[in-house]
């Protein structure tokens, strides 16, 4: 049924896909031959069987590239960009905004307890603690406390925007991080 | 970009979304697929494209193959859909309508307001 020029192109294709698994490379084979086989049965010319097979290398080539990409997972040409594209932009997003959250939350924080303290020391008469709203404005030892107080808010409040930030944008680092990792959402890429 | 080249590139995962459905229905093998996608100009696929592809949905566990005498011919290499590979076909059908229902909304109304 299959002429000698079929079966040269089986030979040709068997010898081009020495590189897999006999097992595989013999299913392969044999598959293509019942193709062939079935066309003959159908009346197509086996001529344009083999013409619409193609060259048997390039067929074995695209037999081992899709199988490179079964192994490797069809995304990871596209898994290795985003992480590329993630390590950019986070690492240097992080580089500019944990420092300075991180130095405005703690450092704000330490200043607001240091104010306080100075409130509580004032209003007990430590005089060296200079307290004004402006030049020549001196706050009256008796309202140290409060100035103190209110100052402290103020610092405080920003420490504590800045530490909840830190703490939303590591949590959204962490999130990003999770989604490019490999392998975890194979399927709903 | 070519015309043909993004023809071909959005053609690559329909088409292996149609392999599924095709298989879906019931055992198919490689002549027979190739003989129904003729039928339909954007899905036609050469002999190259389809072995190789059924042989990587073979090889991630979605189809599984069996060979079995013909009354007609050559024994012929069966393709079935394995329970992950049924999975995969119905998340395939989801958002295959997820998207072509979007790209319509695009084409239709191109952006604008469409309360």
């Amino acid at each position: 049924m299959i002429s000698m020029y079929g079966r040269e192109y089986l030979d040709k294709l068997n010898r081009y896909l020495e590189k897999l698994p006999e097992h595989e490379r013999m299913d392969a084979v044999m598959e293509i031959e019942s193709h062939i086989a079935e066309g003959i049965a159908n009346g197509v010319p086996e001529a344009v069987i083999l013409s619409r097979l193609g060259d048997p290398r390039k067929l074995a080539k695209a037999y081992r590239s899709e199988r490179m990409n079964g192994l490797m997972g069809a995304k990871s040409f596209k898994g290795v960009l985003s992480i590329i594209g993630f390590y950019c932009t986070a690492g240097l997003l992080s580089v500019m905004i944990v420092p300075v959250l991180a130095t405005v939350a703690y450092g704000f924080g330490l200043c607001t307890i240091l104010i306080v303290i100075a409130g509580i020391l004032r209003t007990l008469g430590a005089s060296w603690i200079n307290m004004s709203i402006g030049p020549g404005m001196e706050i009256a030892t008796e309202y140290s406390m409060i100035y103190a107080l209110v100052v402290g808010a103020i610092i405080g409040g920003i420490a504590f925007a800045s530490w909840i930030g830190l703490k939303k944008y590591l949590a959204f680092l962490s999130e990003r991080y999770r989604r490019v990792l490999p392998g975890k959402h194979a399927m709903n890429g | 970009m070519e015309m043909s080249e993004w023809t071909s590139q959005v053609r690559r995962g329909i088409l292996e979304y149609c392999i599924l459905q095709l298989i879906g229905h019931k055992p198919r093998y490689g002549y027979e697929l190739v003989t129904i996608l003729d039928q339909w100009e954007p899905l036609a696929v050469t002999e190259g494209t389809l072995y190789p592809l059924l042989r990587r949905l073979l090889k991630d566990h979605y189809i599984e193959s069996f060979w079995k005498e013909s009354d007609s011919g050559p024994p012929r290499k069966y393709y079935s859909l394995t329970d992950s590979g049924r999975q995969l076909m119905d998340m395939m059908y989801l958002e295959w309508n997820k998207i072509s229902g979007a790209v319509e909304q695009i084409q239709r109304f191109g952006g604008e307001n469409i309360d």
